[in-house]
């Protein structure tokens, strides 16, 4: 039992923050916050990543012979932190480089590797994933987009959701249905579209925050070369399992957005009114006990990962962080009022809504939980 | 970053758990439910085979040198069988503040006793007392933990600098001890009155109030440790349950209302064994403000969820789980009587607020202005 982190965990913190100071010039710093940008956003987010990318920062957890580090779960633990601390930017390709990459080094061919990785990692071409449809959210396997093998392209025809960032993208991880005779699971493929292709129409999806950090992907005889294939065919399963279960460096790190909120609620709150009353005082004292205690679940959950204990801590990570990002909301309303009615209280509070949705629902969270940790049978 | 268990440590836990189901399950709690000392059928003397109450004592004093941590697998174990002995409230309370700061006189007295475990002694967490003469001590202790088993009282008198630690022996004519009314039988908790008691002083001066307040730390973190522990095994008695109960023709642990129920209290559960853990680390470590802050989160977190994990557990059994015949209750109370002891769970969320609002805590100025 030590919480401290050896050394070369340490000696790679120390290079990096004095990279940070060196390089996260104040034009860089908070931007892209909610991914939320316009085009100039996106043109200084992509400077800030090839500078990330040119010193070596922008994948480390990436085999080195595709321009990463080989880095362990610890160093990009690290990476998160710094990041926090220095106020720079999120990377453009969050998804690509997190979980599509992952994905590629797992399934993909050689050529694949090499024409996709280097410019995902600079930035260069932006990635989204084309994965939940109208009718496939929770029960992804449900999905429809159909994709007919033509002998030499695949035609694809269907309509996907929340895509991240799909406004932007150059490039999409699509899963299709590419035999719907076989049963759900084995009839998928995944594909690597290239989002230039004709019969393809992206419309910005409008969130209720009013940004549109999402988008719709209409595909429509979209005609895909059978080389965009990943993995095998009918093997688009696996290829989508490696990709959302590869974040393992998320659930160590979600808690620092959280501390790094709380305090600034607790600081607005103490400008606003000296001395700060006592039902304010409990709200914010019950707060920061619930950012402490995400804190140390996670740290849990890392050690876990570190030492191969298998525990349930990395299950209820994501749980519990959207309860407390949803508190923090909650709480800014109470204890700011009418100032928490519009700018960056309003927004945490809406934007916390979707986190019990976004990348697998509470309740569907909950019943995996109690069948995989808990051994409890599947409701009928 | 390792949250891990060592090797040694699942041994000691092995071992430990081994015993208390052998010796000590939860039909021997009910037979000693409420009597004076909870020391059990051959327990205590059990307990002193397997060298525990000298867990903390250093080697070189007859013990086993062992910290924290170690301290905190035992406890989670106590919890998991609701151990009514007064090991925790002797060994790991007590006597290592006797060992770390009473005079040369008092630890050849008492030590190897405590250490072998043929004397018992519990600290007084709380004391309205002053002295009356030279070694003379009255007034009142609102709360002693284990006073019936414990043939050594330890009475801290003043604060800071100015702190006297005394010996008081249970057995003074002085002396005179009542149990508090309260419905958690597993536990032995008692008021006692000082007339004139004959006193001895141990320790005094700031040494002995660091002492004291890292004490009370480690009093506060074995009492959410043995939480843990007793949170744990009503989780799996719940999950076994709905598991076993049919109703509609189904295991009634098929039904997603109650998974979600299990799983809320596998959150909580996890959330405050993850704060428990990382405050028996601290409690080792040299930097007192990171110990106390660390306490303050376990205790707080222990205070908010496991009294509704206890709730919960209930909730599961249904019925049943209302009657004094089923075990459930058993954990209920624990888990409740373990938020209403130690710091009242109020303060400590007042220091929460003075940490989160960046202000100098009373408490901990307290513990810095003495370190």
């Amino acid at each position: 039992m030590d919480f401290a982190y050896p050394p070369e965990a340490e000696t790679f913190r120390g290079e990096l923050r004095a990279w940070l100071e060196a390089n996260l010039e104040p034009r860089f710093r908070d931007l892209g916050q909610g991914l939320s940008l316009d085009r100039e956003g996106i043109e200084l987010l992509r400077e800030w990543n090839r500078r990330l990318a040119e010193a070596g920062y922008a994948a480390i957890h990436w085999p080195e012979a595709y321009g990463g580090r080989d880095a362990g779960l610890l160093e990009q633990v690290v990476l998160a932190e710094e990041n926090d601390r220095a106020g720079a930017p999120p990377t453009l390709n969050p998804i690509g480089l997190a979980n599509i990459a992952p994905a590629i080094l797992q399934h993909g061919r050689e050529d694949q590797k090499r024409r996709y990785l280097p410019p995902m990692q600079r930035g260069d071409e932006i990635w989204s994933q084309g994965f939940s449809e109208p009718g496939a959210g929770s029960d992804l396997a449900g999905l429809e987009t159909r994709a007919v093998d033509e002998g030499d392209c695949f035609r694809v025809t269907g309509q996907k959701v929340w895509n991240s960032l799909g406004e932007w993208a150059d490039w999409c991880q699509l899963l299709v249905r590419s035999d719907p005779d076989k049963p759900r699971h084995a009839g998928i493929s995944c594909l690597l579209l290239d989002m230039k292709l004709p019969g393809i129409e992206v419309r910005p999806t409008t969130t209720i925050t009013g940004e549109s950090e999402f988008a719709e992907i209409f595909l429509d005889d979209v005609r895909v070369p059978k080389d965009a294939l990943l993995g095998e065919p009918d093997g688009g399963w696996a290829v989508a399992m490696t990709t959302l279960t590869s974040e393992r460096a998320g659930v160590a790190t979600l808690h620092l957005g959280v501390s790094r909120r709380i305090a600034r609620l607790a600081e607005t709150v103490r400008a606003r009114s000296t001395p700060v009353g006592p039902v304010a005082r409990e709200k914010l004292a019950r707060l920061y006990l619930h950012g402490r205690l995400l804190e140390r679940l996670s740290q849990r959950a890392l050690s876990a990962i570190l030492s191969g204990r298998a525990g349930p801590e990395g299950s209820l990570v994501k749980l519990v962080w959207s309860e407390v990002e949803q508190e923090i909301g909650e709480t800014a309303a109470e204890l700011l009022g009418r100032e928490a009615l519009g700018g960056e209280w309003a927004r945490t509070r809406l934007a916390a809504r979707s986190y019990s949705i976004a990348g697998g629902t509470t309740q569907v969270n909950k019943n995996i939980v109690a069948q995989r940790v808990l051994g409890l049978p599947r409701d009928r | 970053m390792d949250f891990e268990w060592s090797e040694e440590q699942a041994l000691l836990r092995e071992s430990v758990a081994r015993f208390l189901s052998d010796r000590a399950d939860l039909e021997s709690v009910r037979r000693c439910w409420g009597d004076d000392t909870g020391l059990g059928d051959g327990v205590w003397e059990g307990m002193c085979e397997l060298g525990l109450p000298g867990l903390l004592v250093p080697e070189a004093e007859g013990g086993t040198g062992l910290g924290s941590l170690e301290m905190g697998v035992v406890a989670e174990e106590l919890g998991r069988v609701v151990h009514p002995g007064p090991l925790v409230t002797s060994a790991f309370v007590a006597t290592p503040l006797l060992a770390e700061v009473a005079d040369e006189d008092a630890r050849w007295e008492w030590l190897p006793g405590l250490t072998r475990g043929e004397l018992r002694a519990t600290l007084a967490l709380e004391a309205q007392v002053e002295t009356t003469g030279e070694s003379r001590l009255s007034g009142e202790l609102p709360l002693l933990h284990d006073a019936a088993a414990a043939e050594l009282w330890l009475v801290p008198v003043g604060s800071g600098p100015a702190l006297d630690l005394f010996a008081v022996e249970r057995d003074d004519p002085g002396v005179s001890r009542r149990p508090l009314g309260q419905v958690d039988g597993s536990r032995r908790l008692f008021a006692a009155t000082l007339e004139d008691a004959q006193a001895r002083r141990v320790a005094s001066g700031s040494q002995a109030a660091d002492a004291l307040a890292s004490a009370r730390d480690r009093a506060s973190v074995c009492l959410t440790a043995d939480a843990v522990g007793a949170a744990e095994r009503a989780l799996q008695l719940a999950c076994a349950y709905a598991l076993e109960r049919e109703q509609f023709g189904r295991p009634i642990g098929s039904f997603q209302s109650i998974q979600h129920l299990l799983v809320d209290m596998l959150s909580d559960l996890e959330q405050v064994r993850a704060a428990t853990v990382h405050a028996l680390w601290a409690l080792d470590q040299p930097d007192v403000q990171e110990r106390r802050l660390a306490t303050a989160v376990a205790r707080a977190a222990a205070n908010e969820r496991l009294p509704r994990l206890g709730a919960s557990a209930i909730q599961v059994f249904g019925g049943i789980g209302f009657t004094w015949e089923s075990d459930i209750h058993l954990f209920d109370k624990r888990l409740c009587s373990a938020a209403s002891l130690g710091e009242l769970a109020a303060v400590t969320l007042e220091r929460l607020a003075d940490a989160v609002l960046g202000e100098a805590s009373k408490n901990g100025g307290e513990a810095r202005g003495s370190a």
